[in-house]
């Protein structure tokens, strides 16, 4: 899912540290956290980590938003949560997809399809589906 | 939302991260304006486990934080994950409802509100405390007596039985055993109908142990227990035969079987408790009688003393058991379905024809009282609902109080009220807004005065021990409780709600243009708190003149002329068991001896002993033939009396006078009987002939009128009945007399006690020196109860005399605060000090005269009430009256000079000047 929208960014043709504009990113988020909570459980630090990395850079907004995001994800019933002590002995609160998240991903991601294919019709799209780093 | 070792957010904090980071982390959280419902302390964690991590990542705080981005757009955003959060935040509250997230925070804001305002807190908790405390210590005693059900199955169907007739209204006689057995028979009416045998001597003495034991002894006819609703377990009830038949009785004191049952008490503490107890033979005063049964745990006798043993009574005709002899006290359960007014009505009707019958039942019917009315007392009770409203109006002066402090703060508040209702929130919200704060108040004053309620009981109780119905357990259960609760909660409804009402009607607009200037809520509040105000000295002045009354009547009481001398007299009493004292003359001979072994102790100075002591009720009503020769013959010559039997020099030890004859140690008693008489006798019976050395006949003899002594009431109220006198060196075969010794002495009571026993084992170590006690403190506890009704209106009149004080002194305080602009422009124009003091004292005046009006109304229909508690005074007692109008004239007075004395050091230019 990803790489859409690295192509998306690079159709911009910006540099690295360059982000998504605040409604793009306001309607990605979500789905870029579930993507990534959908592979395995995480916790907050490390899928800010992964987020910055996955999408190499595009998608590191301020990390600390990604707790608003998990907490109105929880809201939604789309992850679940639990508190474990780590072998380094520290507390971690791990987020995990559950049933009803992996079906509204599953929703979104035909709808992202459909988007990124009508757009590469209109030839906005220039390049196409890059594996995900 | 728990890791697997069960530990909760919040508890584990970790390594102490760098101050910058510290700080972000505080300023995400002030941002998002969480609660603990809100979940505040997992988000901390989280927060700290994310920075904790990129440390331990190798990033720089440096660079986690500048990744991190603005901690109070991400605390806003966190709060608007979390219900109620963000418009909690901005202050705002349109729905009028609010979720229990919201009523927290509301709850700790009010707490933190009152935590800065400690004087206002202190001051409400304390007066509603007060108030609390007061109706909490008189519900208890109310609920224990009164409102708590007789411990009988179906209390409610069950009945005392008295006789009574048309003639005498209110008469309440005993009943005659024909009237009893033929009352029994009216199976529509009466399921079951026992008696007991009212008989004030029960002692006796339990001889089979190794140390004869004082145990309390009653009898009753079959049928008792089930009446009550009450199986003895072991064992049995007594059987129909036991009382009723065959044949014909004989004395009141016999027994047709020997059986006893016995209390589960006596069971356990004497017979340690043992399955053999049924059919084991007991020595009652040394005759022989079989357990049959015992009684379950906690049995109580609805009326009369509490037993340890119950033995049949013989209820059987004949003998003692004729129309003439009124003795026994009846209990009955009425038919299921029966109510107590159709049974009323009923018994009517059966009586006229039983009446028609049985021209001996002289026109009598049962006067049927509900048992729990008649275990009660109508006085007691009748103090009691008193002692409850007069608490009732002590929770209003509170209250008041509280009303006028809770407007008095509403008004500082106008300006934040008017901010929120103009932004947007709705007036229920504000309301519940500040019934936060004042459920705070009452919950904290609720417990307080549960709290100040069981010290007062525990005091009274201590101080006036006699003053309840012998068995009742004053406890603070559920019921109380919840009393207490349901009685903060109405009163923080009706005066928190009502200023909180108001408030919330605040105009925004006006409130916000006037600035700090008084607005026309101002105006109404103070209106509202004036009335408050008077009301409230009103139901204090209705308090203290009920309690000057009750004083008054308490003095009068304890005035009244007994004819003894109650101080340095100790009595107790010594039983001698019949076993070992069979005779009269036996038993006379140790009270002599006895007698004589006391005269000797050091600082006794009389030594007497009587069957009854005086004042200490009615007892022992016997007839007599005032004209011996006719006696006999004539109808007409008979009278009844009140009959004292007694030993040694008994005037000389109470202090009764001798008017005319001998004293007892001047009488041979070997020459002939005699007797002494009281005035009364001479004058109801014999009138102006010389009653001393008249021959009367009584009790199958002779008796010559040997003295006639001064006349002693039978109650504390002062009311006389003929009485004479039998010396027991005579008049000792009778019956096993259990005799009250008086000794009057100059010494301490307590050492002389020590020295009496030592005397006692000498003569005898198996006697019991039993009930001692002076003769003053069993005066006391016949005044118990009008004791205790005096003190606690006492205290309760004291109490709303003095919130009443500092409820005017309020009001008039903040009134000259108010008006400090215009007592300065007076001043400005001439006006000295005397006549400012005399405006505010005018207006003191005003307040508390509308009070006092408002009062006396009230004085007047509470007398109605109050005087059937009252003793040798009026209801209208203008003392009384007078007292109560100058106390609050004085209160007026008091609480106006204050604020008088403020107003005339108003400093004119800076009062001015301050505009």
């Amino acid at each position: 899912m990803l790489y859409i929208l690295c192509d998306a960014y690079a159709f911009n043709g910006n540099t690295k540290e360059m982000t998504l504009e605040r409604e793009w990113m306001r309607g990605a988020a979500p789905l870029a956290v579930l993507t990534l909570l959908d592979r395995r459980e995480m916790y907050g630090y490390e899928l800010v980590e992964a987020l910055d990395r996955a999408s190499k850079g595009i998608l590191a907004m301020g990390q600390s938003t990604v707790y608003p995001l998990l907490y109105n994800l929880e809201g939604r019933g789309h992850v679940t949560t639990s508190w474990r002590t780590s072998e380094s002995g520290r507390r971690r609160k791990y987020y995990r997809i559950t049933p009803e998240g992996v079906r509204w991903l599953e929703g979104q991601r035909s709808q992202w399809t459909k988007l990124v294919t009508a757009m590469g019709c209109l030839g906005l799209v220039k390049h196409p589906a890059a594996p995900d780093g | 939302m728990r890791n697997a070792k069960g530990r909760g957010p919040g508890l584990g904090k970790g390594p102490q991260l760098p101050a910058e980071i510290e700080s972000v982390i505080h300023r995400v959280l002030a941002a998002a304006g969480l609660d603990f419902l809100d979940g505040q302390a997992e988000v901390e964690e989280e927060l700290r486990a994310h920075f904790e991590d990129g440390l331990a990542g190798g990033k720089s705080a440096e660079e986690l934080l500048n990744r991190f981005g603005n901690p109070e757009e991400v605390g806003r955003r966190i709060a608007r994950t979390r219900p109620g959060a963000a418009a909690r935040n901005r202050g705002v509250h349109r729905r009028w409802w609010m979720s229990a997230n919201e009523w927290w925070t509301e709850l700790t804001k009010a707490a933190s509100r009152l935590r800065r305002a400690p004087g206002f807190s202190l001051v409400v908790i304390l007066t509603l405390g007060l108030g609390v405390g007061a109706n909490t210590a008189i519900f208890t005693v109310l609920n224990a007596v009164i409102l708590e059900e007789l411990p009988y199955a179906e209390p409610h169907r069950l009945v005392r039985v008295y006789e009574t007739n048309e003639e005498q209204p209110g008469w309440k006689g005993f009943l005659r055993a024909p009237m009893f057995r033929e009352f029994r028979e009216w199976e529509e009416v009466f399921e079951s109908m026992a008696a007991i045998y009212t008989y004030r001597e029960v002692g006796a003495d339990l001889t089979d142990g190794e140390v004869p034991v004082r145990v309390t002894v009653l009898r009753v006819t079959a049928g008792y227990f089930e009446a009550l609703g009450v199986t003895p377990h072991p064992g049995r009830a007594f059987l129909e035969e036991e009382s009723f038949g065959p044949g014909e009785a004989g004395s009141t004191r016999g027994v047709i079987t020997p059986v006893a049952i016995i209390s589960e008490r006596l069971w356990r503490d004497h017979y340690g408790g043992g399955q053999d107890i049924v059919g084991r033979v007991i020595q009652l005063d040394g005759a022989s009688f079989e357990v049959v049964g015992v009684l379950p745990p906690g049995f109580t006798n609805p009326f009369g003393p509490q037993g340890d043993i119950w033995i049949p009574q013989d209820a059987r005709l004949g003998g003692s058991n004729s129309w003439r002899n009124s003795y026994l006290s009846a209990v009955a359960r009425l038919r299921d379905g029966v109510t107590l007014e159709a049974a009323r009505q009923r018994v009517r009707t059966l009586a006229t024809a039983l009446t028609e019958e049985q021209p001996e039942a002289d026109g009598n019917f049962p006067y049927l009282l509900a048992l729990q009315n008649d275990v009660v007392g109508e006085t007691r009770a009748r103090m009691l609902w008193i002692l409850a409203a007069a608490a009732a109006l002590v929770l209003i002066t509170a209250c008041v109080n509280v009303a006028n402090l809770l407007i008095a703060r509403g008004l500082g508040q106008d300006r934040q009220l008017a901010l929120r209702s103009a932004l947007g929130s709705g007036r229920l919200r504000l309301i519940a807004g500040i019934l936060t704060e004042n459920g705070i108040l009452a919950v904290l004053g609720g417990g307080l005065g549960i709290g100040m309620g069981w010290l007062v009981l525990n005091g009274l109780v201590t101080a006036v021990p006699n003053a309840l119905p012998s068995g009742v357990e004053l406890e603070m259960g559920g019921r109380v409780f919840a009393f207490a609760l349901g009685l903060t909660a109405a009163a923080l409804l009706i005066f928190g709600l009502t200023p909180a009402v108001r408030m919330s009607r605040t105009s925004p607009a006006e409130v916000l243009r006037s600035g700090d200037r008084a607005s026309t809520t101002g105006r109404a509040a103070k209106r509202l708190r004036e009335g408050l105000v008077v009301a409230q000295v009103a139901a204090a002045l209705v308090l203290v003149a009920s309690a000057t009354l009750l004083a008054r009547s308490f003095g009068v009481l304890t005035n009244v002329p007994l004819g003894v001398d109650p101080e340095g007299v100790l009595t107790f009493e010594v039983h001698l068991p019949t076993a070992r004292y069979p005779d009269g003359p036996t038993r006379h001979a140790f009270h002599e001896a006895f007698h004589e072994r006391l005269r000797d102790l050091p600082g006794v100075e009389v030594v007497g002993a009587v069957s009854w002591l005086p004042v200490n009720g009615r007892y022992h009503e016997w007839g007599f033939g005032w004209n011996s020769a006719e006696a006999r013959a004539d109808p007409e010559a008979w009278s009844q009396s009140e009959v004292r039997i007694i030993a040694g020099d008994y005037f000389g030890a109470m202090g009764i006078d001798l008017l005319r004859g001998r004293r007892p140690s001047e009488v041979d008693f070997g020459a002939e009987p005699v007797l002494w008489v009281n005035e009364r006798i001479q004058e109801q019976v014999f009138g102006e002939t010389e009653a001393l050395g008249k021959q009367v006949w009584m009790n199958g003899a002779v008796r010559r009128v040997v003295g006639v002594v001064e006349e002693i009431p039978w109650n504390a109220g002062g009311d006389h009945l003929p009485r004479l006198y039998l010396p027991h060196a005579q008049y000792n075969d009778d019956r096993n007399w259990a005799l009250i010794q008086t000794i009057r002495s100059r010494r301490d009571l307590n050492s002389l006690q020590a020295d009496i026993r030592r005397e006692l084992a000498g003569m005898d170590p198996q006697l019991i020196l039993y009930r001692p006690a002076s003769y003053s403190s069993v005066l006391s506890t016949l005044r118990a109860q009008d004791r205790f009704a005096t003190l606690l209106m006492g205290g309760f009149a004291g109490l709303a005399m003095l919130l009443s004080l500092l409820g005017t002194y309020g009001v008039l305080a903040g009134t000259v605060a108010n008006r400090t602009r215009e007592i300065g422009i007076r001043m400005a124009l001439g006006a000295d000090a005397r006549s400012v003091r005399g405006m505010v004292l005018r207006y003191a005046a005003a307040i508390t005269l509308g009070g006092v009006l408002l009062g006396l109304a009230g004085v007047w229909l509470a007398g109605r009430w109050v005087e059937a508690l009252l003793f040798g005074v009026e209801a209208g007692d203008p003392l009384a009256l007078v007292t109560a109008v100058s106390v609050f004239v004085l209160v007026g007075l008091i609480s106006g000079w204050i604020p008088a004395r403020r107003a005339t050091r108003v400093d004119t230019v800076e009062a001015l000047a301050a505009e």
